[in-house]
């Protein structure tokens, strides 16, 4: 137990300073954590700011984030036993968490999801579906990724309005690599299609 | 804005890291976790393992006091 706590005082200093072997580090953080909460705090500091991050941009306010994410949080503490290592990073199960928990908060409060973009998100959007569209096409993104379904619409929110890698977004989808590019590049294909229907054709 | 619309997007607002850090609060976390996990009414002494112990103990009182008066 001694040994334990040794190696989380000095665990606790290194989070700020990552090496690169960090994955196995953080394997044993888990197990860690798994034998007493306390040790859970390594992990909660690895990854507060990206899952704030990745909570604000759908919520747009400080204090509804920081209460969301630490629902997050309490939810992976909980739940930290059924989490097994199989190829898949923690901070991709904290993100699928993180889905769920906005989910459910846009659900409770009758809200409209929503989600944030910066023009960098609204020029990778655009190189997407259609090269040459003004950045500032906000309301017609939305309407497009309206007419999406749920899975399709997290996939684009994850690929290109959070900017992660087909890994990562296969990770957090629980899927392969290669199987998330398919879905995308079919969920591109689709909003193509419909901005050619809904607005080129038409005149817009 | 088309008003059936079931999804909004809108413009993001930057928010550095300090200010994240600053809603950090790992023992609120571990203080939710807790009384989540724990339950903060126990249960009575009687109901638990002293059950037995506090039923012998009635039990042993009833006989001397039956002893005590008819006896």
């Amino acid at each position: 137990m001694y040994l334990l706590h040794q190696f989380y005082i000095h665990s606790l200093k290194a989070t700020r300073n990552l090496q690169p072997d960090e994955h196995k580090q953080e394997i044993e953080w888990i197990k860690a954590a798994k034998q007493h909460p306390k040790y859970f705090e390594l992990l909660y500091n690895k990854y507060y700011i990206q899952i704030f991050r990745f909570v604000y941009k759908r919520l747009a306010d400080k204090s509804i984030s920081a209460d969301v994410c630490s629902d997050v949080f309490l939810k992976a503490m909980v739940n930290i036993q059924s989490y097994e290592y199989k190829g898949f990073t923690f901070g991709s199960w904290l993100t699928r968490i993180a889905i769920n928990e906005v989910n459910q908060y846009f659900r409770a409060k009758g809200k409209v999801p929503s989600i944030s973009i910066d023009e960098y998100g609204q020029t990778q959007f655009w190189k997407e579906v259609h090269e040459g569209m003004s950045k500032e096409e906000y309301i017609l993104i939305s309407n497009l990724m309206h007419s999406l379904k749920e899975d399709e619409k997290e996939i684009v929110e994850l690929r290109i309005f959070d900017d992660k890698a087909f890994k990562e977004v296969g990770e957090i989808l629980q899927i392969t690599e290669n199987n998330a590019k398919v879905k995308f590049y079919r969920v591109i294909d689709k909003l193509k299609k419909l901005y050619l229907e809904k607005y080129h054709e038409s005149g817009k | 804005m088309n008003q059936e619309n079931k999804y909004h997007i809108h413009k993001e607002e930057p928010i550095s890291d300090e200010e994240i850090r600053a809603t950090k609060d790992f023992k609120k976390l571990t203080y939710e976790y807790q009384k989540m996990t724990k339950p903060l009414v126990k249960t009575p002494l009687y109901k638990r393992h002293y059950r037995k112990i506090l039923m012998t103990i009635i039990l042993i009182a009833i006989v001397i006091w039956l002893i005590i008066e008819f006896g």
